[in-house]
């Protein structure tokens, strides 16, 4: 039972947190000392379970269960959940649909922080220009108001962007686990 | 039992056996696997499913050295059960109506 218990673990590490590796591990070690005490030879238990399938399987509970609120789970979460629908062949299609939104949803963040970047080195360009051509003290105290007042909404827009970004991630994740378990479990 | 069907039942069907009585992951199989086809493995994400929607609470208990877990089913998870059953008797009334 060890044996097979540490090749469990060396499966679901590969995909898992430690805590979740042990949640499961508890929960199957659990169910073989319950059938061995009900009678059962380990051996035939053993046929039962397949280590792999075991980790594979849970793979979409596991990344839906996570809280995925953070840049660092979220990252993990969805390239487990990539891994799992492109190597599950009746998976693969829509492995391929989350691989393409992934791609439209990171290229519309890079243009949204492009453009924010772009806002801000025009401005730095144009106050600078101001200065240069002599303008009065009142027209650049004004620049600079309205300056600071771009850099502030900037920064609100980038705060906000962030956590839209993290919200919409967290939401595909979700969407596309739920899907690859209901296809699954269609199976 | 079809598999679609099978699928939104499972969940009730586990809530239900925790109407009975608090109860562990292997007993839970047991008393289920005579009326339906379930495994370890399909009762582990059910469970977990069910913890995460606090529909029940688990707790340890020491057995024979070792630990058991219980599971035990919540006000949400008995919720749950009455919003399926009166889903389900819908169903009933919408069938009938159609057939008669």
């Amino acid at each position: 039972m060890k044996t097979w218990l540490k090749e469990l673990e060396r499966e679901l590490k590969k995909r898992f947190y430690l805590t979740e590796v042990n949640d499961i591990l508890s929960y199957y070690e659990e169910m073989i000392q319950e059938r061995i005490d009900n009678g059962e030879y380990i051996g035939d238990i053993l046929s039962d379970y397949d280590a792999k399938e075991i980790a594979k399987s849970v793979t979409t509970d596991v990344v839906m269960k996570r809280a995925n609120d953070t840049y660092r789970t979220l990252v993990r979460s969805s390239k487990q959940l990539m891994q799992f629908l492109l190597t599950t062949p009746l998976l693969i299609p829509l492995g391929f649909a989350y691989v393409i939104v992934i791609i439209v949803f990171v290229s519309l963040i890079i243009s949204l922080l492009a453009t924010v970047f772009g806002l801000a080195v025009g401005m730095t360009v144009i106050f600078i220009n101001m200065v240069q051509s002599g303008l009065g003290q009142n027209e650049i105290l004004g620049f600079i108001g309205v300056g600071l007042m771009g850099f502030s909404l900037s920064i609100i827009i980038l705060i906000g962007l962030s956590q839209a970004t993290l919200y919409i991630a967290k939401k595909l994740v979700y969407l596309f686990s739920k899907i690859a378990k209901n296809k699954g479990e269609r199976r | 039992m079809k598999q679609q069907v099978k699928k939104g039942v499972l969940e009730i069907f586990v809530l239900a056996i925790l109407m009975q009585g608090d109860s562990y992951g292997y007993k839970i199989v047991n008393d289920l696997v005579q009326y339906i086809g379930i495994t370890e493995s399909t009762l582990y994400p059910i469970l977990r499913r069910l913890e995460k929607a606090n529909e029940l609470n688990t707790y340890n208990v020491l057995f024979q050295g070792r630990n058991r877990k219980y599971y035990q089913i919540t006000q949400i998870g008995k919720k749950h059960i009455d919003e399926f059953l009166l889903e389900w008797e819908d169903v009933r009334k919408i069938f009938d109506i159609l057939v008669k």
